[in-house]
């Protein structure tokens, strides 16, 4: 499109611009949203001997139609029940499983820390003052991946965005599930999109006790069994971007989530949070 | 959008254009037109500036139409794969 714009005393211009919106919130239908983001990031794994995860290079693919919805890793159909309301059942893969190996599709597109030697010791059992026992995710017995389903239901304003979710073991692996109340807000600051959220996760005896417990399918020494109880995590993060062109933008996540006192007190755990933080460039296609 | 810009009485003096804050394109003594492209997501005002920082001239370019229609608002947060 050209506009002609004569400028004299004043200056008019002869035609409007057609845009269409196109920004982080919303998605054009039946288009696939492709992106990379490259930088330097990281993922903490509370893990013992587990390392942390780098993140170099992260995707974003998604794919919206009228109802249903492909969104990293998330297939789901979405009924819009107001303006403000809608509801969707969902599969999504449980990431817990992604600490244990970077062969989880949460970890495609990241690279092993290459400071890990491949070696580890054995357990040690040090209770002589009754307190530490630490024992390597290598140590135990492998975990399984698995799908979890749910339903999640949104409520919107403008700018803010309430989430209310339940999700559960789709496959039998664990049998439990999570809940979670989310809470989003945006900003737009001169070019900075900037958005906020806070979360707090309930999850249950069953899943982590099946990725964080131990027991008898470990051969561990008896001292070493421990159960998981359930228990509330809350999260926090922020995200900030700004366009450089029409392709490409300065990126950056910083997220906290912190874990509940039976969670962080197994021996697999050793650390009671989790944090990630990346910055870099996004290149949308 | 691509716009082509053409000033007629202007001062002598060195100008540049500005979206925002945001520098287009300057004009020497011996151009008095320019042409550029400016994108935007809402309303914005193209500004005229001279050598001393003093807008000359200033338009507002509006948004009339958005096509809205076929876009939804997303369920996930973008880059969340992690």
């Amino acid at each position: 499109m050209i506009a002609s714009i004569p400028i004299g005393n004043h200056i008019y211009a002869e035609e409007y611009a057609s845009v269409v919106a196109s920004d982080e919130v919303n998605v054009t239908t039946h288009e696939w949203q492709l992106g990379v983001a490259m930088g330097i990031g990281v993922k903490t794994n509370p893990l013992f001997d587990g390392d942390n995860i780098p993140l170099l290079l992260i995707p974003d693919i998604a794919w919206y139609g009228e109802a249903f919805y492909f969104d990293n890793g998330e297939l789901g159909y979405q009924l819009q029940l107001s303006k403000r309301m809608a509801i969707e059942g969902f599969v999504t893969p449980d990431t817990e499983r992604a600490f244990f190996s970077f062969r989880h599709p949460a970890n495609v597109f990241a690279l092993p820390n290459m400071s890990t030697s491949g070696l580890h010791e054995l357990p040690n059992i040090n209770d002589d003052e009754g307190t530490q026992f630490d024992v390597s995710k290598d140590d135990v017995a492998s975990r399984d991946w698995t799908m979890n389903a749910g339903l999640r239901i949104h409520y919107f304003l403008k700018q803010k965005e309430w989430q209310i979710a339940y999700q559960h073991d789709a496959l039998s692996v664990h049998n439990g599930g999570k809940f979670s109340l989310h809470y989003r807000q945006h900003w737009q600051i001169s070019e900075w999109k900037l958005s906020a959220n806070v979360d707090i996760i309930w999850k249950s005896s069953k899943l982590l006790d099946y990725y964080y417990g131990i027991d008898e399918r470990d051969g561990l020494d008896f001292r070493y069994h421990y159960n998981v109880d359930s228990g509330w995590q809350p999260r926090v993060g922020i995200t900030a971007s700004r366009p450089l062109s029409e392709n490409w933008a300065i990126l950056g996540m910083f997220s906290y989530q912190r874990l509940h006192a039976s969670l962080s007190d197994s021996p697999l755990i050793k650390d009671n949070n989790i944090r990630s933080a990346f910055l870099g460039v996004a290149y949308r296609f | 959008m691509d716009i082509h810009i053409e000033f007629g009485h202007l001062a002598p003096g060195d100008y540049c254009l500005y979206q925002g804050k945001q520098k287009l394109q300057c004009l020497t003594e011996n151009t008095r037109q320019l042409g550029t492209t400016v994108t935007f997501s809402h309303n914005i005002d193209l500004t005229l500036i001279d050598s001393s920082g003093i807008p000359i001239l200033t338009h507002p370019l509006t948004i009339k139409v958005r096509h809205i229609a076929n876009t939804r608002r997303r369920i996930k947060q973008p880059w969340s794969v992690f």
